[in-house]
């Protein structure tokens, strides 16, 4: 096996880059905006929760259903939706990367599995729950609201809805690679 | 600085070149994909420190941390494959027999990118020089599984570079 030795003499006498003195300074200052970051995420999450509790008990107060079950179709979805992102946070962030390596790969492809069911039956359920109540609202706005802005409100919720569902089909293609990627690789262990 | 800061540093200064050429393995040489990876490997260190019991030795700790954070990036890594940016490599050595050497260490990127990115990790923790044993911890495999394994990367690899 000379020849490997060849190759690792090599590899360990090819030229890397140091750690440096200013390197180290860059890394703590982003370990330290990453926790801010964390507790700054914690705070928009607690308004956004407060601001929604809010406008619900505001709009308790009327008595068309028609409007509480389009509000309350759009706003419940919402809050599943956000519900379980941040359930996947949570759960991605518990995943141990100090873990042996063939462990830490489970934990990961049983979170993009999780994913993928998130994906194909939840998003688009929360997705279409939210179109309803949106439809069931029309009639009301159309009602209320001059001409011109209930056009704008159609258009720029059509507009929202094509954005919003191009930004999840690329983020569900990101995943299901990784996880196409990772069960390959866990193929070629079983081998 | 407070204690964890002072040793983390430490870890920081002693394992950046060895975290930084596993990273470049990974990456195909690409040296900027190589940098953000080992800086998400010290993030990780130091989002765990406190957590490191001495089960298993620092630099085992390290070398899974890191092999970790490079397989929860294979999508980024992948999707650079097609620019491969090895032409910067370098070998300390003489001029005479630099260029050569060069072409070798590129011939050996583009080799080590065709395996899966287990073997990968494995190979590449056999080319840094780890004993068998530490590469069996660091990858959760068990230890004859492992030498039977780099037996077989070793030859494929070594076949691979020299174009057999």
């Amino acid at each position: 096996m000379n020849n490997f030795e060849d190759l690792q003499n090599k590899w360990q006498n090819q030229t890397t880059v140091s750690a440096t003195d200013y390197g180290f300074k860059s890394l703590l200052k982003s370990v330290k905006a990453i926790e801010q970051k964390q507790q700054t995420g914690n705070v928009v999450l607690t308004i956004t929760i407060i601001i929604l509790v809010a406008f619900l008990l505001y709009v308790s107060g009327y008595k068309s259903t028609t409007f509480l079950l389009g509000i309350g179709l759009m706003i419940g979805s919402l809050v599943v939706r956000i519900a379980i992102e941040l359930y996947s946070l949570k759960r991605l962030r518990s995943i141990n990367f100090s873990k042996e390596s063939n462990t830490f790969r489970n934990d990961l492809t049983s979170y993009y599995s999780f994913r993928k069911y998130t994906h194909f039956i939840i998003t688009p359920l929360a997705l279409v729950v939210y179109t309803v109540g949106f439809i069931v609202l029309l009639p009301l706005f159309e009602a209320s609201l001059s001409h011109g802005f209930y056009i704008y409100i159609l258009c720029s919720s059509v507009v929202f809805l094509v954005v919003f569902s191009v930004f999840l089909y690329k983020q569900i293609k990101i995943e299901l690679n990784k996880l196409k990627q990772l069960q390959l690789d866990d193929e070629a262990i079983n081998l | 600085m407070g204690s964890k800061e002072i040793t983390y540093q430490k870890i920081y200064e002693e394992n950046y070149s060895k975290v930084m050429r596993l990273c470049m393995g990974y990456t195909v040489g690409d040296e900027s994909l190589a940098k953000d990876l080992t800086q998400e490997t010290f993030i990780k260190v130091w989002q765990n420190l406190d957590g490191f019991r001495n089960e298993s030795g620092l630099s085992t700790w390290i070398y899974r941390i890191c092999v970790n954070t490079c397989l929860a990036e294979i999508r980024r890594a992948r999707k650079k494959d097609k620019n491969l940016q090895i032409d910067n490599l370098q070998v300390s050595d003489s001029v005479d027999n630099a260029t050569e050497k060069e072409d070798m260490l590129v011939r050996l990127y583009e080799c080590i990118n065709k395996l899966t990115s287990t073997n990968k990790a494995i190979i590449l923790l056999e080319l840094e020089g780890l004993p068998q044993l530490e590469i069996s911890e660091i990858m959760g495999i068990k230890h004859e599984a492992i030498r039977t394994r780099i037996h077989r990367i070793k030859q494929q690899l070594t076949k691979c570079v020299h174009n057999e």
